[in-house]
């Protein structure tokens, strides 16, 4: 070769090096990154095939303690199935002795290195990446190995590939910690939620159980005639049914699917009636302020509710006074919210600015720390040695369902301010709800069907219609009712109709009777809300009665479809 | 009318390039259940390829074909007509649409059966004014490696306008490739015959076939200060296509014959426009070739596919780049004469058919798949 072939040789070597290692480093994609650089020495040293191996143990997701080596690119994939190879494979021991050799088939050591399929011939160039792995590149024609200056001239373009491999490796390892980091946060919110939740079924149980063991003990007693009457035990087992039943309706209140009895309040008279009823149950301590707007605009909302909500936040904060003799001031007033205000509330349906009626509850107390704000609202949350019970859980189910909005700021040793916040409306005064009934006259005769599937319910109703000197029929679900309906219809004045039945549902039921007698006066009931009744407009229900069913509300009820009863049967 | 050379049921030269003379020639032909038609057409007179499409898929028979500037017919050339094939095969012809598009899709191959007939061969027909075709290539070869032999050309009309041109019984398509699996064993010679005139030069700027700068000047200039010296006349706009087409770029491959690539127009800002992509910073030489370099490259591609055992039942598919055909003008018989009087040994049914294509594709039966330019291929399929 003459010196000028020499130059041109050297030239066209160098300008290829500089094609080469400006394929290198192009992503950050390991796959990306290999395909960029091997397809250019593919093309450039015509070579069938190349891959790049790399320790398991730093493949991203891998045991940092995984043995062997994985292949994380081939190309063309189909000719390498093999994915991994162990520690001991002769190829790995080749590599960790040389930094890059060469092998020709028909060499001694050809097999040792072979790790792809259909290889008959030519010869592989295997150079070590760093510490990370190794590159195979093959020439399928060749009959004799690499050179050594053949392999030297690729030396340092390989190195450098190296460093990008392990950039990509490092890359796809921050991801990956990033991935698990992640899930790992999920994790632990799907633990809290469930931690929650066992609160939640503990506290219900908790109370339940303690209720139950009233009513058990009570009806024992009444049962052994110690108390010649019996009312002592039967008063303690009315107040553990009629907390049961408040207790009920605090849980509906935390799931926001209480029934709103919604009408047009002004949220200062309500808290001026709330602070009379608290009077006597607020620490003697606490010192009341009350800073309450006049004119305020209207709300719409369940007075009941409400009153609930104003109790619950006064009571707590006269209790955070702790020892010491503090103050509690109470105010309302009107406010426009930006989004950005609403920022830091829990939040109910609406989360809309605008205008907003707030009520402000503030103590000088013990104040609440970070950790405690954070589960303030869970149920059964508490930081007190006795009591238990939905108390701010159900306050934040009744500020939702309102649409509304309720913070809580404080600072240890200095006090709380919970603010809540609810729309404001601008509208009239509606028509009241006309009463269903009243029991003006007991002296009524009737027949009633009463139908629930379950068997205590059955007997108490039936027992109590009879008490007031109605016939009582009886039913276990829809289908039973409305074949006794079907037999007696003339003959029965109300059917009492349970939601939830087997075999057949009360909805069912209701629209069968309505077929047999369309004028036939069915009462619902459930033990759900009055949401569920209520959304039955078609046919609609001469009433609903949530369960437990008060015998007042039973016989207003029944009474007014008596009375209609009878003003249709005089027509 | 159709005349089939050589008398075989298994080739058909049709005279006439109409739907129903094309139909009448290959129902003449023996298509057998594996049988697969290949259906070359040369681009003179406008053929109806959607009326050949629709007059083919009468037949019960899995086809596929292209529009060429001219075919090969023994030791001639012809620029109409068409050129029927049946070869055996077991998988569909391949339909590759959309390859104007970078994120062109390649849909789902079946792994082809090589324990039956050993390693099966590719015939690969692209549009040959399409964008795109290294990577298909590159994407076909990362697919299928060489577990198939690849052979083709890109498919098209000279006059460099694009349209449809490729086919299969479902229609005809632009910027689209069709590949037709044939299960039969095959050999190849590439060669172009173009020698080193300066280099290496780098293509420090360039996307898809244009090349903007070289050796980080702008790419005319350098260009054109390289082949001055060898021009009779000075280099212009006008006359580019006639004076380059001697001085053609070839891309560097260690240990084969550059790829070359055809610059064929300039562009406004001194780009120059190429048949096929050469890729950022590509190490190049600038090429010059005589009508003896490139006769005698033809003879030596004939003479590599003569290695080894003499194959049994053997046919010459050539693939031959229609720019050769402007080169070597009336000498170009003189190339199909020396090919036809080498694959002769190969006894009376080696007739070298073929086509004369935009760029010519091979995989060189080993390496990569390589689009090629100003190259002849021949193929000898056997077995």
């Amino acid at each position: 070769m003459d010196e000028q072939s020499r130059v041109t040789e050297i030239l066209r070597d160098l300008s290829v090096l500089y094609e080469l290692s400006l394929a290198v480093g192009r992503s950050l994609e390991l796959h990306e990154n290999c395909d960029e650089f091997l397809r250019k020495v593919m093309a450039r040293k015509s070579l069938a095939f190349a891959s790049v191996w790399v320790r398991a143990s730093q493949v991203p997701g891998a045991e940092d303690d995984a043995p062997g080596y994985r292949q994380v690119y081939a190309n063309p994939a189909f000719r390498a199935p093999l994915a991994s190879i162990g520690d001991d494979h002769p190829l790995v021991a080749r590599v960790m002795r040389e930094p890059s050799f060469s092998v020709a088939f028909g060499d001694a050591a050809f097999e040792d290195v072979v790790t792809e399929q259909g290889v008959d011939g030519g010869a592989f160039a295997i150079y070590r990446l760093g510490t990370t792995g190794f590159l195979k590149l093959y020439a399928i024609a060749r009959p004799t190995a690499f050179s050594a200056i053949e392999l030297s001239k690729l030396r340092h373009v390989v190195d450098q590939f190296a460093v990008s491999v392990d950039g990509c490796l490092d890359h796809a390892r921050v991801r990956a910690a990033e991935t698990r980091r992640r899930a790992l946060e999920r994790q632990m919110l799907q633990a809290q939620k469930l931690e929650g939740l066992g609160l939640l079924a503990g506290g219900i149980a908790h109370d339940f159980n303690n209720l139950l063991s009233v009513i058990l003990g009570s009806v024992e007693l009444a049962r052994a005639g110690t108390d010649a009457n019996g009312d002592a035990e039967l008063d303690n087992v009315e107040e553990a049914a009629s907390r049961a039943a408040d207790l009920c309706s605090q849980l509906l209140a935390y799931a926001g699917g209480a029934h709103l009895a919604t009408a047009i309040v002004d949220l200062s008279e309500v808290v001026l009636e709330t602070m009379r009823l608290t009077a006597v149950t607020v620490s003697k301590k606490a010192r009341m302020q009350q800073r309450l707007a006049q004119h305020l605009p209207a709300i719409e909302a369940d007075r009941t509710q409400l009153l609930q909500v104003v109790m619950n936040l006064v009571t707590n904060a006269s209790e955070a006074l702790d020892e010491a003799t503090g103050e509690v001031a109470v105010a309302t007033g009107s406010i426009r919210v930006t989004a950005r205000d609403l920022e830091g509330y829990h939040l109910g349906e609406a989360r809309r600015p605008g205008e907003y009626v707030y009520l402000d509850v503030i103590d000088n107390g013990c104040g609440i720390d970070a950790a405690t704000r954070e589960r303030l609202f869970d149920p059964f949350f508490t930081t007190k040695f006795t009591g238990r019970g939905l108390g701010l859980a159900a306050v934040l189910g009744i500020v939702r369902s309102h649409r509304g909005a309720i913070r809580v700021a404080s600072t240890p040793g200095q006090g709380t301010r919970v603010r809540v916040l609810f729309p404001a409306v601008n509208a009239e005064q509606p028509e009241p709800r006309a009463p269903l009934g009243t029991r003006a006259d007991t002296a009524r005769r009737g027949t009633i069907l009463i139908v629930d599937d379950e068997d205590s319910v059955r007997r108490t109703l039936g027992r109590l219609v009879e008490a007031e000197g109605l016939d009582a029929l009886v039913a276990a679900h829809g289908g039973e009712a409305v074949d006794v309906f079907r037999q007696r219809w003339r003959e029965i004045d109300v059917v009492l109709l349970d939601l939830t039945m087997p075999v057949m549902g009360g909805e069912e039921a209701f629209a069968a009777m309505l077929e047999i007698d369309p004028r036939a006066r069915v009462i619902l009931m459930s033990g759900y809300t009055h949401l569920e009744g209520e959304r039955l407009t078609n046919p609609r229900p001469a009433a609903f009665l949530a369960k437990p069913i008060r015998s007042r509300d039973l016989f207003d009820a029944i009474g007014q479809l008596l009375d209609e009863r009878g003003t249709s049967r005089a027509r | 009318m159709a005349h089939s050379m050589p008398a075989s049921k298994h080739v058909a030269r049709v005279r006439s390039s109409t739907p129903e003379a094309i139909r009448a020639a290959a129902a003449e032909l023996d298509l057998g259940p594996r049988a697969l038609l290949t259906v070359l057409v040369a681009e003179k007179g406008a053929p109806d390829l959607e009326g050949i499409v629709a007059a083919l898929r009468d037949l019960d028979v899995e086809f596929f074909g292209g529009l060429f500037p001219g075919l090969i017919e023994g030791q001639s050339h012809v620029d109409e007509g068409a050129l029927l094939i049946v070869q055996p095969s077991d998988t569909p012809p391949l339909l590759i649409t959309g390859l104007h598009d970078a994120d062109f899709e390649i849909p789902a191959i079946e792994p082809l059966d090589t324990t039956a007939f050993g390693t099966q061969t590719a015939f690969v027909l692209v549009d040959g004014l399409t964008a795109n075709v290294s990577r298909l290539l590159a994407e076909l070869h990362g697919r299928l490696g060489n577990t198939v032999h690849y052979v083709g050309g890109g498919a098209g009309s000279l006059s460099l306008v694009q349209r449809p041109c490729v086919f299969t019984r479902n229609g005809v398509y632009q910027d689209a490739a069709v590949v037709g699996f044939v299960a039969r064993q095959s050999r190849f010679g590439v060669r172009h015959g173009w020698k080193q005139l300066a280099g290496p030069i780098v293509a420090t700027r360039s996307h898809g076939n244009v090349v903007q700068e070289l050796n980080w000047r702008n790419a005319y200039e350098v260009y054109a200060e390289t082949i001055q010296p060898y021009l009779d006349e000075a280099l212009t706009e006008d006359g580019f296509f006639d004076a380059t087409k001697g001085f053609p770029f070839g891309i560097f491959k260690e240990g084969l014959e550059d790829v070359v690539r055809d610059p064929i127009a300039k562009g406004a800002n001194g780009e120059l426009l190429c048949v096929g992509e050469v890729p950022e910073n590509a190490v190049l030489n600038i090429l010059r070739g005589d009508r003896t370099s490139l006769i005698e490259a033809a003879a030596l591609a004939a003479k590599d596919c003569l290695v080894g055992d003499p194959p049994t039942d053997p046919s010459v598919f050539v693939v031959d780049c229609v720019s050769r055909t402007l080169f070597l003008e009336d000498d170009f018989e003189r190339e199909l004469a020396v090919v036809g009087e080498h694959v002769a040994e190969l006894g009376a049914s080696a007739v070298p058919l073929g086509i004369l294509s935009l760029g010519e594709i091979s995989s060189h039966g080993q390496g990569l798949v390589e689009f090629f330019n100003k190259t002849i291929v021949i193929a000898v399929l056997h077995g």
